[in-house]
């Protein structure tokens, strides 16, 4: 028995020794993730928006002359396992900046933590309003966001939407879906009915009793809020349908999979309000777009965006505190003026940035983009 | 509401019945006549829809091919769910078989992530995005096959079990494992069978159905929920229970969203499989293998 022990405890010092120096050298960046779950194949996007953030960084000498690095840990976007996932990286890997997680209720229960444990976090995916009330100024100062909050992608949507006299819902039912309705029905104009609302769980692939009923009751517009791959499910079936109502809101027309169904032209007029879309052509996204494709043979999505973006930015943050002291690193991300890939990204007294948005519009069975600015 | 509207919920939940019932048939003979719950059954239908795509996207093979290949192949892989997990466990409690086929599915899931990776995947059909009017109701392509294929393959099982010596077997197993062993019947053969059938009965619900939906690796998980309802409603083990009981739920689930609004859909199914479970636990049909 003597012998596996000593192998045990040679290993575990060789293993120490081995990777001791570099952690002491790496600047950290933490956060937690789909890796597995219905989520996971977002948290592979997730995880190369990071790859590539962490690589142009080490290319250009790292920050503060430290070489940059990254863990990911697995949350399959449930708070509770994000929670743990957090509180490992706070007090196992002692990361340095931590981001949040993709789902809202996920990100919404690790901020507390950041708070405890001092941590510069930033929200680099999550659109849930609420984040942004809760950070900032009388609450968590440790948490930013780089991203829009659903309140400013609502808030668009309602604008676009001050015309339209009859309006359907569907969305999915959990906070998002529930809360972004919510906020866009509170802007529309005043002669608009809503026809109905209707909220499915985020699995449902079937929506031919919601499609039946919009057949008769024929609203102008049908508001979408759901996760892409549902989404698309809906169009397929809709196409089947022979509807002819426009989906406005959020729709699914940047997924890959939507391409085929948009060529047919009988989403002609339908538009969505993204946070990014890859295929919007500037010299800064395209800088960012090429290298990601020739690697990975897709275009980045959203999230992979937002990671990177968020890395870009505790990056840029660190090089002007001097040293990934939390507090130096937290003043410095509140003076943050950082020239982001659609516009500049600067934080308000709630820690959130008003970037600008993607209004994507489909005309003659193509993509039509252009940049508006958040209200 | 309109006659139009009400007689196109009944047609899609008619439709969405009949894959409801076809995609629980396969679960229901096994528990029938193994007695074993089987919770990789959702796996099995996500293993089979992703051998399609494979079949379809990295070989060339047309839909009409790849499908029945794809049934062979996973009653194939029936018969080593056989000999890893049915005939190991087959006198073993229960718990034994739900924590073996449950970790065949944790297994198989996340194979199937490594292999094909997470991101969404679809399978092209002829018929999908078909579209037939009769009287102002629309019929879809894709469905009416699925429909088809659940009534096909309701009778054919029907017949196999009744008409064939290998059938009678399966339903002796079913009343009575050691009576069987009396007469000289293998019920390791039978398990094998049965177990073959099943999985067979599984792919060929995946093989219609997943060119309506996409294909990623948890896609079984609501496949199995889904099945678990029908069975109890069914009758746990009673076949022809188990395709009446999904056809009773696919029309329910369409009423019931359709008037009341999408978010009572899944409460439909689950509030009648527990007023099953309160009021007659032995299901409408009764239990075991009845045809």
């Amino acid at each position: 028995m003597r012998k596996p022990a000593l192998l045990y405890a040679l290993a575990v010092t060789l293993a120490l020794g081995a990777t001791a120096p570099s952690l002491a050298a790496d600047i950290q960046i933490g956060f937690p993730g789909p890796i597995s779950g219905p989520a996971s194949f977002l948290g592979q996007q997730m995880k190369w928006g990071a790859e590539q953030a962490v690589e142009e960084l080490n290319q250009r000498g790292g920050v503060l002359g430290r070489k940059v690095s990254f863990i990911m840990q697995d949350s399959q976007c449930r708070p509770a396992d994000a929670v743990s996932a957090a509180q490992k990286l706070i007090s196992q890997d002692k990361v340095d900046v931590l981001l949040g997680d993709l789902c809202s209720g996920a990100t919404m229960a690790v901020m507390p933590l950041a708070e405890a444990a001092h941590k510069p976090m930033i929200v680099s995916i999550s659109t849930l309003p609420e984040i942004t009330d809760k950070a900032g100024v009388g609450g968590n100062k440790w948490v930013f966001r780089t991203v829009p909050d659903d309140r400013m992608l609502a808030s668009v949507i309602g604008t676009q939407l001050a015309q339209t006299k009859t309006i359907s819902f569907i969305a999915e039912d959990t906070d998002y879906g529930r809360s972004a309705v919510k906020l866009v029905k509170a802007r529309l104009g005043a002669g608009a009915k809503v026809v109905s609302e209707d909220y499915v769980k985020n699995t449902e692939t079937d929506f031919l009793p919601v499609l039946t009923r919009l057949r008769s009751t024929k609203p102008q517009a049908l508001a979408i809020f759901m996760l892409d791959q549902q989404g698309f499910n809906l169009m397929k079936q809709y196409t089947q349908f022979g509807l002819k109502m426009p989906l406005v809101a959020r729709p699914p027309l940047l997924a890959p999979l939507a391409k085929s169904l948009l060529a047919t032209g009988k989403f002609d007029g339908s538009w969505t309000v993204y946070p990014y879309f890859d295929q919007y052509s500037s010299p800064a996204n395209d800088a960012f777009v090429k290298p990601f494709v020739a690697q990975h043979k897709q275009g980045p999505h959203y999230v992979a965006y937002g990671v990177y973006e968020s890395i870009m930015v505790a990056a840029d943050a660190i090089r002007r505190a001097g040293s990934t002291d939390p507090d130096a690193v937290r003043e410095a991300l509140r003076k943050t003026d950082y020239k982001g890939i659609l516009g500049p990204i600067a934080f308000d007294d709630h820690n959130q940035s008003h970037n600008n948005l993607m209004f994507v519009k489909v005309e003659h069975g193509k993509l039509a983009v252009k940049l508006i600015p958040s209200q | 509401m309109d006659v139009s509207m009400l007689l196109q919920f009944l047609a899609n939940g008619v439709s969405v019945g009949l894959g409801y019932g076809l995609a629980a048939v396969g679960l229901a003979l096994v528990f029938g006549i193994l007695e074993q719950v089987n919770f990789a059954h959702g796996e099995i239908y996500m293993v089979g829809a992703f051998t399609l795509w494979f079949l379809g996207q990295s070989a060339g093979v047309p839909y009409w091919l790849g499908y029945p290949v794809m049934v062979v192949a996973m009653a194939a892989f029936g018969l080593l769910l056989a000999e890893v997990v049915f005939l190991p466990t087959l006198h073993r409690p229960f718990e034994t078989v739900i924590l073996a086929t449950l970790a065949v599915s944790i297994i198989l899931q996340n194979l199937v992530r490594l292999v094909f990776g997470a991101t969404p995947l679809h399978i092209d059909s002829p018929l999908d995005g078909m579209t037939l009017e009769l009287g102002g109701v629309l019929f879809f392509g894709q469905r009416i096959f699925v429909s088809v294929v659940a009534i096909v393959a309701l009778a054919g099982l029907v017949a196999f079990l009744r008409r064939t010596e290998t059938g009678r077997a399966m339903r002796a197993m079913a009343q009575n494992k050691d009576a069987c062993l009396m007469v000289g019947i293998d019920i390791r053969r039978v398990t094998r069978i049965t177990a073959a059938a099943g999985a067979a009965l599984c792919a060929l619900a995946a093989g219609a159905m997943a060119p309506m939906f996409d294909l990623y690796p948890n896609m079984g998980t609501d496949v199995v929920f889904k099945s678990f309802a029908v069975v109890i409603i069914g009758g746990m083990g009673n076949i022809s229970g188990a395709m009446l009981a999904g056809l009773l739920l696919g029309v329910a689930e369409s009423f019931a969203s359709g008037m009341l609004g999408a978010t009572y859909r899944d409460g439909v199914g689950f509030t009648l499989m527990i007023i099953m479970l309160l009021l007659r636990p032995q299901g409408i049909f009764g239990k075991s293998v009845r045809v």
